[in-house]
């Protein structure tokens, strides 16, 4: 996860600020640098999801949350199973986003876009096209998903950032064609009306 | 995939000049007579050679009893053998310098024989033989009454000449196609099932069709492509041209269970497959009516706009198709002041003026003469839908001229949804056949017309 969050940033794309600790002490104070609240995650090569696990804490608001989330990562978990602890700011933003790669046997690599949680899970609201895509392809997949209306501000809420969600999508599909990876998730993706940010990624090589 | 040479070789599979049947035979259940006299039947002017060694003449043509036999050049074999003889006759083809074949037997790569597709391919390859097959139908061409298809004439309908391409991965879809164009009364440039495309495979027909200069449409049915990243850029090419209508059979997800990402288990095989038709404008069929529903609006003239008027003798069929509208996101059109007015001079007066043109039940030939006469004038209007409940008491058949008439005007594109059964259907075949593009519903017409629109919006901007 931190080698990619570091590729990412490589190319050009907006990750949730964060830091990699050891101790108990460093969470403490890396918690107060980034500003509360945060969330804490178990860097563990082995665990696919973490939530089933306990391997991720959220809504940190203070000193005492940060020792209770580290002491109970390293319980679920056990020490064997560490390599240690990412803590990131806790993103608030109107809408949570799956943006995601896939390599097709015919096709190649495949990007995604929906809309996070139930929508893609439940409702499978996704529009999907071949790499390299291009701006006008980036709009029509934005436009495309059944919950567009979300994006665009529905209920009185601001309507997100398209803009920035075009050059994001532009960006991955550039970095899919160039890696090649059999399947990624950036899962969470954080919109509002300022731009966007990722929270967590997964690749499969 | 196969070479230039050999893609230009297809001249040669639709236009030949000479044409061998390997498997000719004089027992009419044989599909190597059925061939013989389909040649003969359709009328096609080129040599036909009957092959086979046991017989002398089949149908009064003179048989042979192999190709070297054969004096003069021959530009075509079809081949209708077992599938062990057939790797020896392609061979021979070859030192004979025969430009193409179609491989009509099966027992190939389908049943596990890959040893003796690989040789067809070999051997084609080593010759620029351009094969079709094996383990298809064949293929028709009627501009010059060219018909290697197996399936006897009185069974499968032949469609007359047309600007529908079709190409058909299988077989038996490919028969049902055209047989349906054929009563349809629609006419295709040619026909290609291409069956296991151990050579010659969809894309390298798209390619030769492209640049056919008889081909205006395409109509595809496929259960997959060869080369993904090569189909869709082809297909970018041919849709700015040509509209492509595919029809992708096998949308069921499988091998989508093993992936381990969110991403890996939603997005299956037939996702990548839409995501392509979408960047690359080919019109998507999901049925096999749509296949020649699509293409045969692509007659009408040109139009990229969204105001539809609905003209009918139904109250009830004219709110079906303003449902249908509404969905397609297209738009009821606002009948002008001008046209308004005239309308009220030629409608009875308890007639409703509005859009949908509801003219009554008891509309008569003249009255949708008069109405379409104002609808096609109105510039507030981009396309017309005429119903007809050719039920009624007060309709004939001379409606049918009416409305060809307005049609062959061509300020706009006019469509006809009329639903019945044998009588309606007549009617429906006679407005066919002369290029008015008819739908047994409201919906599938507008659905159909909004797809139309979809593209030449496309071809403006591109």
């Amino acid at each position: 996860m931190i080698d990619l969050f570091k590729e990412f940033k490589k190319n050009g794309l907006n990750i949730a600020p964060y830091k990699i600790i050891q101790t108990e002490e460093d969470a403490t104070k890396t918690a107060n640098l980034l500003g509360y609240p945060v969330v804490m995650k178990a860097i563990s090569p082995k665990i696919i999801h973490k939530t089933e696990f306990g391997a991720v804490k959220l809504n940190l608001y203070d000193k005492s949350d940060v020792i209770n989330a580290y002491r109970s990562i390293q319980r679920n978990l056990g020490k064997s199973q560490l390599e240690g602890y990412l803590i990131q700011k806790q993103i608030k933003g109107q809408v949570e986003l799956i943006i995601g790669g896939k390599k097709d046997d015919q096709f190649g690599q495949l990007i995604v876009f929906g809309l996070g949680g139930i929508f893609v899970e439940v409702y499978k609201d996704i529009s999907v096209r071949v790499c390299p895509i291009n701006k006008k392809d980036a709009i029509e997949m934005i436009k495309e998903i059944k919950g567009h209306p979300i994006l665009a501000g529905a209920r009185g809420k601001k309507p997100v950032n398209e803009k920035a969600l075009v050059e994001l999508l532009l960006k991955v599909s550039k970095y899919l064609e160039k890696n090649d990876h059999l399947e990624m998730d950036l899962n969470p993706v954080i919109a509002d009306e300022n731009g966007y940010t990722i929270v967590d990624a997964r690749v499969i090589r | 995939m196969a070479t230039t040479k050999q893609i230009n070789n297809l001249k040669y599979v639709f236009e030949p000049s000479s044409v061998a049947i390997i498997g000719a035979s004089r027992n009419p259940s044989k599909i190597g007579y059925v061939m013989v006299k389909n040649c003969k039947d359709a009328g096609f002017t080129g040599k036909v050679y009957p092959v086979n060694p046991n017989a002398d003449n089949i149908l009064g043509i003179k048989c042979y009893n192999n190709i070297t036999e054969i004096k003069g050049k021959l530009d075509l074999v079809v081949i209708t053998i077992p599938a062990k003889y057939v790797t020896k006759v392609l061979e021979e083809c070859g030192k004979k310098n025969v430009k193409a074949a179609i491989i009509i037997s099966a027992g190939f790569a389908e049943i596990g024989n890959n040893k003796d597709e690989d040789l067809i391919k070999q051997i084609a390859d080593k010759y620029n033989i351009a094969v079709i097959g094996p383990n298809c139908l064949g293929v028709l061409n009627p501009k010059v009454n060219f018909d290697s298809i197996f399936l006897p004439m009185y069974k499968l309908g032949r469609p007359k000449v047309g600007g529908i391409a079709c190409i058909s991965q299988s077989g038996a879809i490919g028969g049902c196609l055209i047989d349906l164009i054929a009563r349809a009364g629609l006419g295709v440039s040619k026909f290609i099932s291409y069956g296991n495309a151990a050579v010659i495979n969809e894309t390298d027909i798209l390619e030769y069709l492209h640049k056919d200069k008889c081909t205006d449409i395409i109509a595809t049915y496929m259960e997959g492509v060869s080369n993904g990243k090569k189909f869709l850029n082809l297909s970018k090419k041919i849709t700015k041209d040509k509209p492509l209508v595919v029809l992708k059979a096998g949308t069921s997800e499988k091998g989508c269970t093993a992936a381990k990402s969110h991403t890996g288990t939603i997005a299956g095989s037939s996702m990548a497959y839409k995501a392509a038709f979408k960047q690359a404008h080919i019109i998507e069929a999901h049925n096999i009516d749509d296949l020649f529903h699509l293409p045969k609006i692509f007659n009408q003239p040109f139009c990229t706009g969204d105001r539809i008027a609905v003209l009918t003798n139904g109250g009830g069929n004219g709110v079906m198709a303003a449902d249908a509208i509404d969905e397609n996101k297209l738009e009821l059109a606002e009948l002008s002041t001008n046209s308004k007015k005239k309308l009220k001079q030629v409608l009875p007066s308890h007639a409703n003026i509005n859009n949908p043109l509801d003219i009554i039940g008891d509309a008569t030939s003249k009255r949708y003469a008069d109405s379409l006469n104002v609808l096609i004038n109105d510039d507030n209007i981009d396309a017309i839908l005429v119903i007809v409940l050719f039920q009624t008491p007060t309709i004939d058949s001379s409606v049918t001229e009416v409305i060809i008439k307005a049609m062959e005007e061509r300020k706009k594109p006019i469509i006809v949804a009329a639903t019945g059964g044998e009588y309606t259907e007549i009617h429906r075949r006679i407005l066919d056949s002369s290029g008015v593009p008819t739908y047994r519903s409201q919906k599938t017409a507008i659905t159909t017309l909004a797809k139309f629109i979809q593209y030449n919006k496309y071809k403006m901007n591109k």
